[in-house]
C-alpha cells in the first residue's frame, strides 16, 4: 500500500444491468451483416458445427475469464490490463505491458466505429423522408451509399457533410453516455437499447420470414429456398481449413472476448458478484440475436429477392453492401418498406451504439484508473482524440485508412490480447486459483472440463489462429502489396503512424503511473 | 431447403433459445443490494 486515499469505485445497479451491457457490447453490426455473409458462404448449416465448437471451446470460456480477471481488477481499483496483470504477476515489470494490447484494440476500433454507427443513424433517417427512394437499382444504391460516406463524388452527394452531421450526432450521444457514467448512462442506454434491438430484431425476422415469395414470376425465390441458402449442409465445407478458421473468427469478433471491453465493465461489479452466470447469459443472448434473429433477415431477405445465385454474389461482396445497399433496395419493393427500412437501420444503430460505448470504456478505466483523472476528464480526454482521429478518417477513408486501422485493431490485436489474457489466468495466476477466483458468488458450477479446456484447449486455439493469420496476411499487409496507388500508401503510412502514436502514448501512461506509485511492489505469495 | 437444413436450423434455434431461457430465469431471481457499495484502499 503505497497510498492511503480511500476511492469508491462506481458499480452496476442490477445484475441484469451488467449483463444487458455485456450483451451490448457483443451485439453489434457483425451479427446482423457478418454472421449471415459468413454461414452462407462457408458450408451453410454445416457452419454451425466448428462455430458451435468455437463458442464452447473458446468463446465462453475466454468470456468467464475476461469477467473474472475484470472483478480481481475492480477489487485492486484496475479495471483494465496494464494494472490486472501486474497484480496477478505479483508485480513482475513486466507483466503491466503486456496489458496495453487490451487498451489499444478497444480504443481504435471507436475512432472508426462510431463514424460507421453515424451511417446507421443517417440511412434509418434517410428512410423515412425517402432519402434513397430514387435509388432503385443496385449500382444507384452504391453510389448513393459511396457518396455519402465520401468514397466518392456524385450526382447524390458532392461532399462529406451528411456523413459529419450524422457522426457528430452520434459522437455526442456517445460522449453524453459515458459522461453519465456506467450506472448512469451505460446500464440505462443498454436496459433501454436491448429490449428495442430485440423486438426491432424479432419483427424485421417475421417480416422476412413470411416475404413467401416475393416475385411470382420467379418461383424458385422465395422464402424455403432462401432459408435453405443459409441453413442446406454441404458437410465437404468441413475438410476445408478456412472454413474453421472463418467460423472461429466469427465467434470471437462476435462475442467481442478478449479486447478489454468485458474486463472494464466487470471492474465495476462488487466481490460478491456472481461472473458465471452472468457471462454465460450475455454470451447466450449474443448468440439468439446472432444465430436466430440476425440468420433470418439479411441474406435470407437477399435469396428470397434476388435467387440464391445473386445472393451468393451479394455475401461475397462484404458486410455494407448486404446491410446498406442490398436490403435498402429489398425494402423498397414491399408493402410499408420505408418503416421497415428505418426499423433495420434503428436496430443497426442500437446494436452499433450499445457497443460503441463499451469500446470507450476501457480507455476512461484507465485514464480514471492510472492517472486519477475524474470521470469528466477522462472523457473529455477520449472524446478529443476520439474526434480528432476520426477526423482524419472521414476525409482519407478513400484511400483506405480505415480498413488499415480494422485490421490491426479488429483483426490482429484482439487475438493477441487474448492469447495474453488466457496466458496470465492460467499459467501465471494458475488453473486451480484462478477457478476460485472465478466460482467465488457463482450462481452456476463451471463443469471441471473446462479447466482442461481453459489450460490447454482455449490458448492452442488462439496461438493456431494466430499463426494462420500472420502466415497468410500478416506480410502482404505489412507490405502493402496489394495498394498499387503511391497517395493511398502515404495515407496508410499516416494511419499507421496515428496507430503508433496511440500505442506509445497508452505505454507512456503505464509508465507515468508506475513512477506516481500506481503498480507497487506486491510482497511474494499474496496478489 | 432440405431436411438437414431443417434440423440443423431448428435444433440450433431449440438449444439457443433453452439456454437464453435458462440463463435468463436463474439470473433474474438472483438480486444485488444497491446499497452495498465497498470502498477500498489503493
Amino acid at each position: 500500500m503505497t497510498q492511503s486515499n480511500t476511492k469508491v469505485r462506481e458499480n452496476w445497479g442490477s445484475r441484469i444491468g451488467v449483463i444487458l451491457a455485456v450483451a451490448g457490447s457483443a451485439v453489434g453490426l457483425g451479427n446482423f451483416l457478418r454472421f449471415p455473409t459468413q454461414a452462407a458462404v462457408n458450408g451453410g448449416g454445416a457452419f454451425m458445427i466448428p462455430y458451435l465448437l468455437a463458442m464452447i471451446l473458446l468463446g465462453i470460456p475466454l468470456a468467464w475469464v475476461e469477467w473474472t480477471l475484470g472483478r480481481y481488477g475492480g477489487q485492486h481499483s484496475h479495471g483494465t490490463g496494464p494494472g490486472v496483470y501486474h497484480r496477478l504477476a505479483k508485480g513482475r515489470p513486466w507483466a503491466k505491458y503486456l496489458g496495453i494490447a487490451a487498451i489499444f484494440a478497444p480504443t481504435v476500433i471507436t475512432f472508426y466505429y462510431v463514424y460507421i454507427e453515424g451511417w446507421t443513424l443517417a440511412f434509418s433517417y434517410y428512410s423515412l423522408t425517402g432519402g434513397f427512394k430514387d435509388a432503385i437499382a443496385a449500382n444507384e444504391m452504391s453510389s448513393f451509399f459511396s457518396g455519402f460516406i465520401g468514397a466518392e463524388s456524385n450526382s447524390y452527394f458532392h461532399n462529406h457533410t451528411p456523413a459529419i452531421v450524422f457522426f457528430l450526432i452520434v459522437f455526442v450521444i456517445n460522449y453524453f453516455v459515458m459522461y453519465k457514467g456506467i450506472q448512469g448512462g451505460i446500464e440505462k442506454l443498454t436496459r433501454i437499447g436491448m429490449p428495442i434491438l430485440i423486438v426491432c430484431g424479432i419483427l424485421l425476422a417475421i417480416r422476412v420470414l413470411t416475404l413467401g415469395t416475393p416475385d411470382p414470376a420467379f418461383p424458385d425465390r422465395n422464402v424455403t429456398n432462401a432459408l435453405g441458402f443459409m441453413w442446406n449442409p454441404n458437410w465437404s465445407a468441413l475438410s476445408d481449413v478456412k472454413v474453421w478458421l472463418a467460423a472461429t473468427g466469427q465467434i470471437f469478433f462476435s462475442l467481442s472476448v478478449g479486447m478489454g471491453c468485458i474486463m472494464a465493465y466487470a471492474s465495476y461489479l462488487r466481490k460478491d458478484d456472481d461472473v458465471v452466470l452472468s457471462s454465460l447469459t450475455a454470451t447466450t443472448t449474443n448468440q439468439f440475436v446472432e444465430v436466430v434473429l440476425g440468420g433470418s433477415i439479411g441474406i435470407v431477405a437477399a435469396a428470397a429477392f434476388y435467387g440464391v445465385a445473386q445472393a451468393q454474389s451479394i455475401a461475397s461482396s462484404g458486410s455494407f453492401s448486404l446491410g446498406f445497399i442490398t436490403m435498402p433496395l429489398i425494402f423498397e419493393q414491399i408493402p410499408f418498406g420505408g418503416f421497415f427500412a428505418f426499423v433495420w437501420f434503428l436496430l443497426l444503430f442500437i446494436a452499433g451504439v450499445t457497443s460503441s460505448v463499451s469500446l470507450i470504456q476501457p480507455a476512461i478505466t484507465f485514464l480514471k484508473d492510472e492517472l486519477d483523472l475524474s470521470q469528466n476528464q477522462a472523457v473529455t480526454i477520449m472524446g478529443i482524440v476520439n474526434f480528432l482521429v476520426t477526423a482524419f478518417l472521414v476525409f482519407t477513408i478513400q484511400w483506405g485508412t480505415l480498413d488499415e486501422m480494422d485490421f490491426w485493431a479488429a483483426t490482429v490485436c484482439p487475438v493477441v490480447a487474448a492469447t495474453i489474457m488466457v496466458f496470465f489466468f492460467s499459467y501465471v495466476l494458475g488453473i486451480k486459483q484462478g477457478f476460485a477466483e472465478m466460482e467465488h458468488g457463482a450462481a452456476i458450477q463451471v463443469p471441471r472440463i473446462f479447466r482442461f479446456v481453459l489450460k490447454y484447449i482455449t490458448p492452442t486455439y488462439l496461438v493456431v489462429l494466430l499463426v494462420i493469420w500472420i502466415s497468410t496476411e500478416w506480410w502482404s499487409v505489412v507490405t502493402l502489396e496489394k495498394v498499387a496507388d503511391s497517395a493511398a500508401r502515404n495515407w496508410i503510412w499516416g494511419a499507421r503512424a496515428i496507430l503508433a502514436a496511440v500505442a506509445v502514448t497508452i505505454g507512456w501512461i503505464v509508465v507515468h503511473a508506475n513512477r506516481a506509485g500506481k503498480f507497487p511492489q506486491i510482497t511474494e505469495g499474496k496478489r | 431447403m432440405n431436411l438437414g437444413g431443417w434440423i440443423l436450423m431448428l435444433s440450433s434455434w431449440a438449444v439457443l433459445i433453452w439456454l437464453m431461457y435458462y440463463c435468463y430465469s436463474k439470473a433474474l431471481r438472483l438480486k444485488i443490494d444497491p446499497d452495498d457499495v465497498h470502498k477500498q484502499s489503493l
